[in-house]
């Protein structure tokens, strides 16, 4: 066990022209297991090998109890590390891929052989000691590489996606016996993953890293209800958050009204006093929504539902998957009233095809858009379009039958005022502000 | 229908199987007749119309030995191939480890170099070489032709060895790394036992290029340190060409290897498409 300090690390490859780690700090506590997560390209990777010693960091300092381990080499560092594609010596059998590392080591064979017997039992692989690698699964060789880490009886574990290269059943095996495993060791470990849910379901905190800098740090719990930013809140969760681009109309302490992709206006009844000093009427606001927190209503005018915000969207497809169902459609850009339903389909199409024009047109030459177009410009969030793919898609999640939304071809969704998130110009969380 | 199909395809593997047989005898054929003049006096071996039936003698192999003494021209062979392919092992490994997982910026450029000085014709560099050999004393030395094979060889020897590390994962490296292997127990414990296979067929291949080498060897050696292809070529000689002999001569070079090759021939074959057999 160990608590591991990274104080200003950068990283720059001579081959690119930006840092690939921007000035990155993190203190690990003893027995935590944190897991690192972000797109391919973030850096987290590289961080990782910094840690063990494979890369070296341009500037800053990496401390392992206390002590500078920044230009100790990889051996001395007391840790281990399990590898994505496993790197398993493929002419040495199970027992000899576990025990290189002591023998190396100059340990007393018989300690080796007992750490070896003891670390397979562990891991099911008594069985399989004198097996060569190419005779085993996927999941018995990744079990090999974590027991070639555990009969180190390292300071710190560090695992570099372990689980990518496994099928669907297997990871979420694995991933149960990574997580059971920590339990019984309590040794501090460091896990890279991209896939969100392995980060959700191992951690005890999760860093989430984007293009080299740090965007939060927090449990899965606070990481999944309180996401600092836009890109936090897209990334963690699945489906993803959905979010809108909207424009803050009217605002008072327990309320504001918000216009949702131009034309739907619904009001928001909440607390916002502790925040209402960065808000201005007329600012762009990105509305955020889980597709777990919205709900279907088959009657929008009933009384339960009336002082919540709702919006109207179309349903492109519901995806049944058992024991959930989620819709996918399309909210409206123009208010349902007085149209029949194949003209309002027709007119989200015609809509959603010179938005592209637009956006494309305006790239090309910003002057040239068409003035009747120009509104949905101006909320043009820079920046934020990698986030913000099409605004207008909506998921939910749907609690009840599926079934009973066959046939319809547009629905009225509820949003929970508690539980939609607001986020500013520059895709901050308004509220996130008030708790740091 | 069906059976009209099924007789096309019978006929087409006929004329397939016919063609096959057609072009290996042809290819065979010189190998053949060698053989065969080698067992004949120099007398029925330039009879017109050629004799396929005679009475097989072994004069030609007693000659050859008491003229020439074959075991030292094949002790030179075995000396100049084995030498040369260490050599070239010892000096391409470093090479090809270091060309393959520590790449620079101009890794591919050198490779390429050192192929192309493959494509140069030998006899263009043949006389600064030997005025080179002469001057120092090197012509006619075991030593200076095991140079000569290592260095004509060492290209290749480079080239394939790298293609066979380029494929070991660099994890399992990086895996060596965090178990704390130097770089040499790296490479005794790790990297060689996972690439035996292509070593061995290099060294194979190299082995197989120096037994045959032919031009350096009769241009820089005579008795001393010539191989078996200097043998051969002293069978053409200004007094006549002896066919017989010369056939016999060139049976006893070719043999050891075809042998070598027959029993390694998987190896040789993994060695040449880069390890893509693996």
């Amino acid at each position: 066990m160990a608590t591991l300090r990274l104080e200003n690390i950068v990283k720059r490859f001579h081959t690119l022209n930006e840092d690939t780690i921007k000035n990155f700090s993190l203190d690990v506590k003893s027995g935590e297991l944190v897991v690192f997560v972000g797109p391919s390209g973030c850096g987290k990777s590289t961080l990782l090998r910094m840690i063990a010693g494979l890369e070296d960091p341009t500037s800053g300092k990496i401390s392992l109890e206390g002590s500078d381990i920044t230009d100790i080499r990889p051996s001395r560092r007391n840790m281990a590390m399990v590898f994505q594609s496993y790197a398993l010596y493929p002419h040495m059998n199970v027992r000899e891929n576990m025990a290189f590392a002591l023998k190396l080591a100059k340990i007393a064979p018989n300690v080796i052989t007992e750490r070896v017997e003891k670390a397979a039992a562990m891991l099911n692989l008594t069985a399989y000691l004198e097996t060569k690698p190419k005779h085993l699964s996927g999941g018995q060789r990744q079990r090999v590489a974590i027991g070639r880490a555990i009969v180190r009886e390292p300071q710190l574990f560090l695992f570099d996606e372990p689980l990518s290269n496994l099928d669907a059943a297997l990871r979420v095996q694995t991933r149960i016996e990574i997580s059971l495993l920590h339990k019984r060791l309590k040794t501090t470990m460091i896990y890279v993953t991209h896939d969100q849910i392995e980060a959700m379901t191992l951690a005890s905190r999760i860093v989430v890293l984007n293009n080299g800098t740090l965007e939060q740090v927090g449990t899965p719990t606070e990481i999944y209800h309180n996401p600092d930013n836009v890109f936090v809140a897209g990334f963690i969760g699945t489906p993803k958050m959905n979010f809108f681009q909207a424009t803050l109309s009217r605002m008072e302490n327990r309320a504001l009204t918000l216009k949702v992709a131009d034309q739907q206006t619904i009001e928001i009844g909440r607390d916002f006093t502790e925040v209402a000093s960065s808000l201005k009427v007329g600012a762009p606001i990105i509305l955020g929504v889980r597709p777990e927190h919205l709900e279907v209503i088959s009657n929008p005018k009933a009384t339960a539902v009336k002082n919540k915000p709702t919006l109207t969207a179309t349903v492109d497809i519901i995806e049944n998957l058992g024991s959930t169902s989620y819709l996918y459609g399309t909210i409206h850009s123009h208010p349902m009233a007085n149209k029949t339903q194949s003209e309002t389909k027709e007119n989200a199409k015609i809509k959603e095809h010179s938005k592209i024009k637009t956006t494309s047109l305006a790239k090309e030459n910003p002057k040239s858009i068409d003035p009747m177009l120009a509104e949905t410009r101006t909320h043009a969030l820079p920046g934020l379009e990698n986030q913000i793919s099409n605004q207008n898609a909506i998921t939910v999640r749907l609690t009840g039958d599926p079934a009973t939304l066959a046939g319809r071809d547009s629905v009225s969704v509820v949003l929970d005022p508690e539980r939609v998130y607001l986020f500013n110009g520059e895709g901050k969380n308004i509220f996130s502000k008030v708790r740091s | 229908m069906m059976a009209d199909y099924r007789s096309e395809k019978r006929v087409k593997l006929i004329i397939r199987a016919v063609s096959a047989w057609i072009l290996a005898v042809l290819i065979f054929f010189p190998i053949l007749w060698m053989t065969l003049t080698s067992f004949k006096t120099e007398l029925q071996a330039i009879s017109i119309p050629p004799l396929l039936i005679f009475e097989p003698t072994l004069e030609n192999f007693t000659v050859i030995q008491e003229r020439s003494n074959y075991f030292s021209y094949a002790f030179n062979s075995l000396f100049l191939a084995g030498f040369s392919t260490i050599i070239a092992l010892a000096l391409a490994l470093p090479a090809a480890y270091a060309m393959a997982f520590f790449p620079g910026k101009h890794t591919k450029n050198l490779l390429l170099w050192m192929i192309s000085t493959k494509m140069l014709p030998a006899v263009g560099v043949l006389v600064p070489i030997y005025l080179i050999y002469r001057n120092i004393g090197l012509l006619d030395s075991l030593v200076g032709i095991t140079i000569i094979f290592t260095l004509i060889n060492l290209p290749i020897v480079v080239w394939i060895l790298y293609f066979s590390f380029k494929d070991t994962p660099k994890e399992i490296l990086e895996a060596c790394i965090m178990d704390g292997t130097s770089v040499f127990q790296q490479f005794i414990f790790v990297l060689l036992p996972i690439n035996l296979g292509g070593i061995v067929s290099t060294a194979l291949l190299s082995f197989v290029l120096a037994w045959n080498e032919s031009f350096w060897s009769i241009n820089l050696s005579a008795n001393d340190a010539g191989s078996l292809a200097t043998l051969i070529a002293s069978y053409s000689s200004p007094e006549g060409l002896f066919w017989a002999k010369l056939s016999a001569a060139s049976l006893l070079t070719c043999l050891p290897i075809v042998v070598l090759g027959w029993f390694c021939q998987k190896q040789i074959v993994q060695g040449l498409t880069f390890g893509a057999v693996k």
